[in-house]
């Protein structure tokens, strides 16, 4: 877990209250939603190409009006095709794939965890996969005119 | 049976599509709908999906399933799904994304796709090294 300080802030009112609305909504405590905001805020300002989004999986970085999270980005660049090539095949300004790649350096570990969770969806896929087609248990009292044979 | 790619799949891989499975109707998610969707959050996407009865193909393997298995605890149905892994088909190979996806078409046949989730496999099987 990452370290953390304490630090007492003073906000208008109606910020106050917007953020506990907030948090009432989303399930969070007031101060974690207040520090996460702060956090995503200074991001934003260091990487105005990365959107942060809310999804099934938590909050992830994308590239700002895609569908590209950064974390596949960086494991298509420079490993499976060029930065040019990456940027010519999916319509994208190169230095925006750059911001991606910057991200994704400054925040090694958010990167790992999310491999890793795609990781364990990829298994959870393939299990599914598995129980779908493996081939009916067969009642061995309804198998007629087969005998069994001695272990 | 029909198709969406989504955005990580290289858009020539509809017409690669189209020559070797006239069969299927393969749309490229930044043309569908005139590319509304190409922004679209995930469960958007499934849902617009399964009003036309079309399979999604997506690369998004960090948090689709994540939506899937939330979709599958509230007895949600979409119209199905087949993930690929860059690993093991390029998404930037059109010919390679098509093969794979006739194959599992073939597979599949004319059944219900309600609910279905498949992965992508190499067409041909993968050369060792030399």
């Amino acid at each position: 877990m990452s370290e953390t300080a304490v630090m007492t802030l003073r906000l208008p009112k109606a910020v106050k209250r917007d953020v506990e609305r907030l948090a009432a909504r989303t399930g969070h405590k007031p101060a974690q939603l207040g520090a996460r905001l702060i956090e995503e805020g200074l991001r934003r300002r260091d990487f105005p190409q990365i959107e942060l989004r809310e999804t099934a999986a938590g909050r992830v970085a994308y590239l700002a009006g895609t569908r590209f999270t950064v974390c596949w980005i960086a494991g298509m660049v420079p490993g499976q095709l060029a930065l040019e090539a990456f940027a010519q095949e999916y319509d994208l300004i190169p230095d925006r794939v750059r911001a991606a790649l910057a991200y994704a350096q400054t925040f090694p570990d958010e990167m790992r965890s999310e491999r890793e969770h795609a990781e364990g969806n990829w298994r959870w896929i393939d299990a599914l996969n598995s129980a779908a087609h493996r081939p009916p248990a067969v009642d061995p009292g309804k198998r007629k005119g087969k005998r069994m044979l001695p272990a | 049976m029909k198709l969406l790619l989504d955005v990580h799949i290289a858009k020539a891989s509809v017409s690669a599509l189209k020559k070797m499975a006239p069969h299927l109707q393969a749309e490229h998610i930044s043309l569908w709908r005139g590319g509304s969707l190409l922004q679209a959050e995930d469960a958007e996407i499934l849902a617009a999906c399964h009003t036309e009865k079309r399979v999604l193909v997506t690369y998004d393997l960090a948090t689709i399933p994540d939506l899937l298995r939330r979709w599958m605890q509230e007895d949600r149905p979409h119209s199905g799904l087949l993930f690929a892994d860059k690993n093991t088909v390029r998404p930037d190979a059109p010919g390679e994304v098509a093969a794979a996806i006739t194959l599992l078409a073939v597979e599949i046949g004319p059944a219900d796709t309600t609910n279905l989730v498949r992965f992508l496999r190499p067409a041909s099987p993968a050369k060792a090294p030399d």
